[in-house]
């Protein structure tokens, strides 16, 4: 059975700090101009009752993955030993088809032209280390583990459900 | 840590906190002062809500309340052109007061001055979000980004202070600390009613006008 690492945002908990975003960046070394984690910014009511929220968003790592089934040339793969969606560098021809074909917005491209995106730290995850967005995240609104794992846990599993209700197409590995 | 072993660990390293220490006001208390009396700071030998140093000193011994040099009712008559309360912030969630604006990691979140107003008072400007505006005040002029707010109040608009440094990485120039620029600092009364008597502290609070403008060059 495929293992699927996941990523689970606890958006009560996040504070909008953009820690894991700038963590992102200085850990896989990211061009300015490019966001493989950004923080969303959202706000409900207004004065004198406003609420503001917000949202960490990177690559959910779909189980059914739009952008490997509109990439022309096979660069990206669904791995079935941890779930990560990975692009190959060499084989990404930047055409740019994953970037219409995915839904939420996430394949980005820097000066080089081609595909880049979150690998859930696929280099960290083999030394048993947490992506380095989670590691960093002060406010603690970031968990890592298998599906299975962050399943076991109730106010995540209730979110979990909510949120794949929503996107149940692509069924992202949140 | 040398720089090399920061550089181990990317995400940063995390290091147990130190027990906390409670009760701590005794070890206060019988701390000597910096006086060549060697005084405690504490005369009272308690904190002193009620402050019998500014009191001895001609000062109000308890916090008093006045007007800002610049308000909607201290300064009735200026509102007509300037209708809007204007005030700074100086901590934000990227950057400390009036630094680190030149380092790429954290521009990229917040790249331009940004003046924090309510969604209502833009539109009766024709101001939309993301769009450049003049911001005036008796005293100085000021270019930011208009950025939509709703949690502020309609009759007041908000901006960071300390912006100056360009971000060369990302090509963003430093900006003038003069009119025109984002120095959120020349936008206040300097004569001397207007400051804080007894810290001397600058009365961070104004009355501005917000208008549409062209993006700074």
């Amino acid at each position: 059975m495929l293992t699927q690492y996941g990523i689970y945002v606890d958006v009560e908990r996040c504070v909008q700090c953009h820690a894991c975003e700038t963590a992102c960046k200085a850990k896989n070394n990211i061009e300015p101009g490019v966001k493989w984690r950004m923080v969303l910014d959202f706000w409900q009511g207004q004065f004198p009752t406003p609420v503001n929220r917000s949202l960490p968003y990177a690559c959910f790592h779909c189980a059914v993955p739009a952008c490997e089934a509109a990439c022309p040339s096979g660069a990206i793969t669904k791995r079935s030993s941890d779930g990560v969606v990975d692009v190959n560098h060499d084989r990404c021809i930047g055409c740019r088809s994953c970037q219409l074909a995915c839904p939420f917005g996430i394949p980005q491209f820097g000066s080089d032209g081609r595909m880049q995106k979150c690998n859930l730290c696929v280099d960290r995850l083999g030394h048993n280390l947490e992506p380095a967005c989670v590691a960093t995240c002060p406010a603690e609104a970031l968990f890592f583990g298998t599906l299975e794992a962050l399943n076991r846990q109730g106010p995540i599993r209730k979110g979990i459900n909510r949120m794949k209700h929503i996107w149940l197409n692509a069924a992202p590995s949140v | 840590m040398t720089i090399d072993e920061l550089r181990a660990y990317p995400t940063g390293k995390v290091y147990a906190m130190k027990p906390m220490v409670y009760e701590k006001y005794q070890q206060i208390l019988s701390t000597p002062s910096t006086r060549l009396s060697k005084a405690p700071y504490l005369p009272q030998n308690k904190v002193a809500l009620y402050n019998t140093t500014f009191e001895a000193n001609g000062y109000d011994a308890l916090p008093r309340w006045r007007e800002p040099p610049e308000s909607l009712t201290a300064t009735p008559a200026l509102t007509e052109k300037f209708p809007l309360v204007f005030s700074d912030y100086h901590t934000s969630k990227v950057y400390n007061a009036g630094w680190l604006r030149n380092v790429p990691l954290l521009r990229e979140v917040m790249p331009y001055p940004t003046l924090h107003i309510h969604p209502t008072t833009a539109k009766q400007r024709d101001v939309a979000d993301g769009d450049w505006v003049d911001v005036t005040s008796p005293h100085g002029r000021i270019v930011l980004k208009a950025q939509y707010f709703p949690g502020i109040r309609p009759d007041t608009v908000m901006a960071l202070h300390g912006w100056w440094q360009g971000c060369e990485e990302l090509g963003l120039p430093a900006t003038s600390i003069l009119d025109g620029g984002a120095n959120t600092n020349l936008m206040y009364a300097v004569d001397e009613t207007a400051f804080d008597p007894l810290v001397t502290a600058m009365s961070s609070q104004t009355l501005v006008e917000v208008k549409k403008t062209a993006p700074p060059k």
